[in-house]
């Protein structure tokens, strides 16, 4: 199984602006936090994340959810995460550290036509700028 | 699990100095298992990945894992070229690796090389190595070259020939394993002691020798000849048919894996899951140069079985926890007293404390918390979210319970 291999190079060698590190009860289980990208309202915040990989990775996904408080239209109050290569678009090619990219590229993009908390893809819709000093603020205010 | 376990090999394994090496290490692995190739195929697109992993990942989605490009089982093709290349390059990766190795296990070497310079013959890896850490080989104190020089191999076989030999201990510039000196070419050979089975070579003898014979192993089992007769008319056997297994009674299903000599043991679904891995596993061994023998296929799935029913187990425990709430509840009513009574009892917040507490309120709600965490009041709109956050709930639960999402 390449699984340990790929966890002591995603410790040893994180992305950056990504850490991602294994349980020690549950090596299928990892603590994440990624910082928000630069430029994006979620910079300056480090979010903290949970993932974990079921039995089938890399045949199915990893499960991905935002521990700290987001406002962000493609992530609900639950913290879970519309991305699509977390579903259908899935590839067994794809690892830990490039569904982490992935996220952290959403942060960049909001993309209010796919939402998933409708009320935040609402409001960005109408008022990006608003929207996104709410982001700010939320940021400023969980994310620290 | 030891996540410094070397035995499992990775581009990494080659110093970050050399990314040529690096990278021709890492375009050698399959995408999906990340190891080296086994039983290469090739699909229309051009990608290539292990015969049992596409295979497996075609049984989920009819696409290419690394361009999507729709793929069907048929028109895979073995890479036979690639498959020497992988053995070419596994066979000389220990090499390599002697020859790159990092340099706190070069100086090791170099130490005991140091003090042979003086001998008539110098070994043509020593030399390379010699050269690329003089510097730091003189960084050590003269009497540490001593002792090194006491387990160098050349001084031994010249003042105490034979006597000294077997006592000299190096350790292995790979894994790191110690061993005596004298059986460090054949570690190194064995890609340290823990090569990949089918990269052996003398159990791709026996494997051959098991397929080519098959009629004569008289130890196997007598159920497993049917499915040994069938295939030995004709030295290439042919693939396993994937059945669509929705419409088959238990019955065909069980006959099938009669036919295919497998336990009848376990439900339906444990039965159609043994047939459909074996099927892919099988097939997969096909595309391999060194094909393992029907008895190691068998082997491999209950082993695989093994650790899928293990995980079951696991889960349904997981499950039972959620399921019995009343009894969790009656269980952990203590704790859940005491949380309450500590949230009741605290000073309402100040702002500053507020921002670290909510960042710990962090959503960690378990099945039982989640109903109650949909009734607390919706991600606040942009005016109220104005640091009123005394109506925050703080949730504390079991981390292993969270994975319930």
């Amino acid at each position: 199984m390449a699984l340990p291999k790929e966890t002591q190079r995603l410790v040893a060698d994180p992305a950056p602006g990504i850490s991602a590190a294994p349980h020690d009860d549950n090596l299928r289980y990892f603590d994440v936090s990624i910082t928000g990208p630069d430029g994006s309202p979620f910079q300056g915040g480090v979010f903290r994340l949970e993932l974990y990989l079921p039995e089938e990775y890399p045949m199915s996904p990893p499960k991905v959810r935002f521990l700290t408080k987001i406002y962000h239209p493609n992530i609900d109050k639950l913290g879970r995460i519309c991305l699509d290569i977390l579903k259908d678009k899935w590839s067994p090619a794809l690892q830990i550290r490039t569904v982490l990219l992935s996220i952290q590229a959403l942060l960049s993009a909001p993309n209010p036509d796919d939402p998933l908390a409708t009320d935040v893809a609402k409001h960005y819709k109408e008022n990006e700028a608003a929207a996104k000093a709410v982001s700010r603020e939320w940021t400023e205010k969980y994310a620290q | 699990m030891d996540l410094t376990d070397s035995d499992i090999t990775d581009p990494t394994d080659f110093p970050a100095s050399l990314p040529s090496l690096v990278a021709l290490d890492a375009a050698l692995r399959c995408a999906v298992c990340k190891d080296f190739f086994k039983g290469p195929v090739l699909l229309t697109c051009g990608h290539t990945f292990c015969s049992f992993c596409i295979r497996e990942a075609l049984s989920e989605h009819k696409e290419c894992p690394s361009c999507r490009k729709p793929v069907s089982d048929q028109s895979l093709h073995r890479n036979t070229t690639l498959e020497e290349v992988v053995l070419a390059f596994l066979r000389a990766r220990p090499e390599i690796l002697t020859a790159v190795k990092p340099p706190e296990l070069k100086r090791k070497r170099a130490r005991s090389d140091s003090s042979a310079v003086a001998g008539p013959s110098v070994h043509r890896q020593d030399e390379d190595v010699e050269e690329a850490s003089d510097d730091e080989v003189v960084e050590y104190s003269p009497s540490e070259g001593e002792r090194q020089r006491s387990i160098s191999p050349r001084k031994s076989k010249e003042s105490t020939p034979g006597s000294a030999a077997p006592t000299s201990f190096v350790s292995c510039p790979i894994c790191i394993e110690y061993m005596p000196m004298i059986e460090l070419n054949e570690h190194l050979d064995r890609n340290c002691a823990a090569p990949r089975k089918k990269f052996k070579a003398d159990e791709g003898k026996l494997a051959w020798q098991s397929l080519l014979n098959g009629k004569g192993k008289a130890k196997e089992k007598p159920r497993l000849k049917n499915g040994t007769k069938k295939r030995s008319p004709s030295p290439p056997p042919t693939r396993m048919v994937k059945h669509n297994y929705h419409i088959m009674s238990e019955k065909d299903i069980r006959a099938l894996l009669t036919d295919a000599s497998l336990s009848t043991d376990g439900s339906k679904k444990a039965m159609v899951a043994r047939h459909s891995h074996f099927v892919t596993l099988f097939n997969a061994n096909l595309d391999t140069m060194r094909p393992k023998s029907r008895k190691e296929l068998i082997k491999e799935l209950e082993a695989w079985e093994a650790g899928k029913e293990m995980d079951d187990r696991q889960k349904k425990k997981r499950k039972e926890k959620v399921e019995d709430t009343k009894q969790y509840e009656a269980a952990n009513q203590d704790q859940f007293k005491s949380m309450i009574n500590s949230i009741k009892s605290r000073p309402k917040p100040s702002s500053s404390a507020l921002t670290t507490t909510s960042a710990k309120f962090a959503l960690t709600a378990t099945d039982e918390t989640k109903g109650f965490f949909d009734s607390s009041p919706a991600p606040s709109p942009p005016k109220n979210l104005k640091r009123d956050g005394e109506n925050e709930v703080i949730v504390l639960c079991d981390s292993s319970d969270v994975e319930a999402l």
